[in-house]
């Protein structure tokens, strides 16, 4: 039983994160539609506060996997998850990396890095709004999403900040 | 290679250098940590400079998977080969899995009250911000044309709105916004 879920893991989350262009934030909707959707691990209000966790916690914000792998199957979940989400590409980057210092200044490259940039952004936008969608459900919840966006577009001020005053001020109005 | 007018020369890190500053990237990482790798990489230790790390960026963005990783691998490979990108990215790693497996261990204790739950509700609406705000500045970043914006705009309401898989998206989208990319290149 505990196996199946660890190939499972493995096989899926080796996938999710080959087709993350964007970066972890990318691939929020397809998270959820495998978690919530199609597997049934998880429902809609745990997705969102283990993503947070996860994004609350230091470190890449893929490791949000990381936490599914060990909500699935403890420490060897966590364990087949992070590996799952970080050795395709890693190898993938290897690769890369010398096939750049080679060719990095050639046209089609250029076309490739130009054409997938619009790809991705549009990809961590729809993510934004799973997100948003998933979260706010009231109006501290919507002031939360909104001033956080104006702030990190608007300023430099370490977004942090915002996660953190936010959080604070949730918890305080849940127990006042 | 340009060369600023001043004294701030690169420098070229070794294995155990590339730990420890990957492992500060990851360490001070909360909700992300992209903006602490550039800050780390070009400020702090002045191993690449802006223009060198913005091209290894659009690169690392190319790539699928998690970019800071992406980044972490090819970085190290520059500087120290694979022993510079193995240590890059056990450095990125080690501290926050540590983290996370604490902040895992007490969570079922934790989420059994009402406040941690509304806390991290409220941080997730902010991170959902956060999220729209890092597509808008990488928007502007990236400096999109009309065709740009239409592609990205294809690829938020196949996902966002009509819940097409990822991966169809990327494979919808992707090919035909390269061609595209390159036909304007060609003109």
């Amino acid at each position: 039983m505990k196996s199946d879920v660890l190939l499972k893991l493995a096989i899926d989350f080796s996938l999710l994160s080959l087709v993350a262009v964007g970066g972890a934030n990318a691939i929020v909707p397809e998270m959820h539609r495998q978690l919530v959707d199609v597997s049934h691990w998880m429902n809609d209000a745990e997705f969102v506060r283990l993503f947070a966790v996860g994004q609350v916690a230091p470190g890449p914000n893929i490791m949000v996997l990381s936490l599914v792998g060990w909500r699935m199957a403890g420490l060897s979940g966590m364990l087949v998850a992070t590996l799952a989400a970080l050795g395709p590409t890693c190898l993938l980057s290897w690769i890369m990396g010398r096939f750049v210092q080679r060719h990095g200044r050639a046209p089609w490259f250029d076309s490739i890095r130009r054409g997938l940039a619009p790809v991705a952004v549009g990809l961590i936008l729809a993510s934004g709004l799973v997100m948003a969608r998933a979260a706010d459900h009231t109006a501290l919840t919507v002031t939360a999403t909104a001033a956080t966006l104006v702030l990190a577009v608007a300023t430099s001020i370490n977004p942090l900040a915002a996660l953190g005053f936010f959080a604070a001020l949730a918890g305080l109005f849940a127990v006042a | 290679m340009e060369q600023g007018g001043d004294a701030k020369a690169p420098i070229v890190p070794g294995a155990l250098d590339l730990f420890l500053g990957w492992g500060k990237v990851g360490l001070m990482g909360f909700g992300g940590v992209t903006p602490w790798a550039r800050r780390v990489v070009v400020e702090e230790r002045r191993w690449l400079d802006d223009r060198e790390y913005a091209g290894l960026f659009g690169i690392a963005q190319i790539l699928p998977g998690p970019n800071t990783p992406n980044m972490c691998v090819i970085i190290g490979q520059k500087f120290a080969g694979l022993p510079g990108a193995v240590a890059s990215v056990v450095g990125l790693m080690a501290v926050p899995l540590v983290a996370l497996l604490a902040l895992a261990l007490g969570y079922d204790a934790l989420s059994a009250h009402v406040w941690f739950n509304a806390g991290v509700g409220g941080a997730a609406a902010a991170a959902a911000g956060l999220v729209i705000a890092t597509a808008v500045r990488m928007g502007r970043g990236a400096k999109l044309d009309v065709v740009g914006i239409a592609v990205c705009a294809g690829v938020f309401i196949s996902v966002g709105l009509l819940r097409l898989p990822v991966p169809w998206a990327v494979l919808l989208f992707g090919p035909v916004s390269i061609a595209l990319a390159h036909a304007r290149r060609a003109k």
